[in-house]
């Protein structure tokens, strides 16, 4: 029986194949199977085996879809659209900084994530998972910031645990450290890719 | 329209320093849209509505809700009027009572949020940002204003001293390092519903 982190690591790893993030064909066969239970032919059942079929249409092993994050991606783009703190900023620059963090909040299989953009030129989300209620501003690496900042306000219940402020990257660990404290893996590479 | 006396400082009054945990503090938004203050799949009020970092952090107006109501936090000071009544001043000064349309009007386009005292007095927030830990510390601090007696302020204490105090730059640092700290604890805990409520007792701001 898996753990909750074993279990999340492991899905990420299947989400990192089955998404063509990585080429490397060697490793591919290990993570697909060309089948499915209505078309047994290849289909193994083995561990960790996913179906090729229907990628886009079923909800990934983490828990979300492709559809969360394309509603994610419109609800960025119609906010920075109408938002006057962004003028002048550019859309591309600003989404692909906004992939970024998107991509790995899914990740974690939040039971509740919403997000709104900010005077700051930042995305705050809100993040709930289990008693966990964690704030996060990301500030988008445009105009006047140099790199991608973040921070982190989490609250457990209603206590409060020590905020974090550093690049997305070392934020984003830190959050997987909150959410899984036993093993603190500082997981999956960060990816940078749009979903298509 | 008549001005809200009671609202005003009045030679009777005096600070008020005694314990309010069980009080809320209340502040008007920008918008008299619930739907569009609270975030609905969380129920929080959203942070563009808390107050912006930058501007306001630091030392954050509020009222203590009791005598001072909801309906009073659509008292708007038209430019005169803040020129006028737009300053701290002693809990016992004499003021004359703001005129309608030339000291104040009513902005109905507001809504509030509230938030109870004792989740956010004495609160501390520790921050961590490589090799620099910082912390903060929450103070509720009656600030009368000529226009209102029952202003509270909720400021923060830092190693470097309050932070609405520090200079412009010391300022804009700590605004990076706490502002959205700040606004996610408020955020946390505030509300747009109207909580059970009552007036402190007059012993606490009579003389």
């Amino acid at each position: 029986m898996l753990t909750e982190e074993q279990n999340t690591i492991t899905q990420a790893i299947i989400w990192h194949f089955s998404r063509g993030v990585s080429n490397i064909g060697s490793t591919g066969p290990e993570f697909y199977c060309l089948g499915n239970s209505e078309n047994p032919f290849l289909n193994s059942n083995s561990f960790l085996c996913k179906s090729a079929f229907n990628m886009r249409e079923e909800t990934t092993e983490l828990g979300y879809t492709d559809k969360d994050y394309i509603r994610f991606e419109k609800l960025f783009v119609s906010q920075f659209e109408n938002s006057e703190y962004f003028n002048n900023a550019d859309l591309n620059k600003a989404l692909e900084g906004f992939s970024n963090s998107i991509s790995e909040l899914l990740k974690l299989n939040p039971d509740v994530l919403t997000m709104e953009l900010t005077s700051e030129k930042s995305v705050y989300y809100t993040f709930i998972k289990n008693d966990f209620t964690i704030f996060i501003q990301h500030y988008l690496d445009i105009l006047d910031f140099d790199d991608d900042e973040a921070i982190l306000t989490v609250f457990k219940g209603d206590s409060k645990l020590p905020s974090f402020g550093g690049n997305l990257y070392e934020a984003l660990n830190e959050l997987k450290d909150v959410l899984y404290p036993a093993n603190k893996v500082k997981s999956w590479t960060p990816q940078y890719e749009l979903s298509n | 329209m008549n001005y809200p006396t009671r609202i005003l400082p009045q030679r009777a009054y005096k600070s008020i320093d005694c314990d309010l945990s069980s009080h809320y503090l209340i502040r008007f938004t920008n918008s008299s849209h619930v739907s569009e203050i609270t975030d609905p799949e969380t129920g929080f009020v959203k942070a563009e509505f808390i107050f912006s970092p930058k501007k306001h952090g630091s030392d954050l107006s509020t009222s203590l809700l009791g005598i001072f109501e909801i309906s009073h936090t659509r008292i708007e000071l038209t430019e005169s009027g803040k020129r006028i009544y737009n300053e701290y001043c002693l809990p016992d000064c004499e003021v004359d009572v703001p005129m309608y349309e030339k000291d104040f009007q009513v902005n109905t386009s507001r809504n509030f949020w509230v938030i109870l005292i004792e989740k956010i007095k004495d609160a501390k927030i520790t921050f961590n940002k490589g090799d620099l830990p910082f912390e903060a510390e929450c103070f509720i601090q009656h600030t009368p204003m000529k226009w209102n007696y029952w202003h509270f302020s909720i400021r923060w204490k830092t190693d470097e001293g309050f932070w609405h105090e520090l200079s412009e730059k010391k300022q804009e640092k700590i605004t990076k390092r706490i502002g959205h700290d700040v606004r996610a604890f408020i955020s946390k805990f505030a509300t747009t519903k109207e909580p059970n409520y009552s007036e402190i007792e007059e012993e606490f701001y009579l003389k």
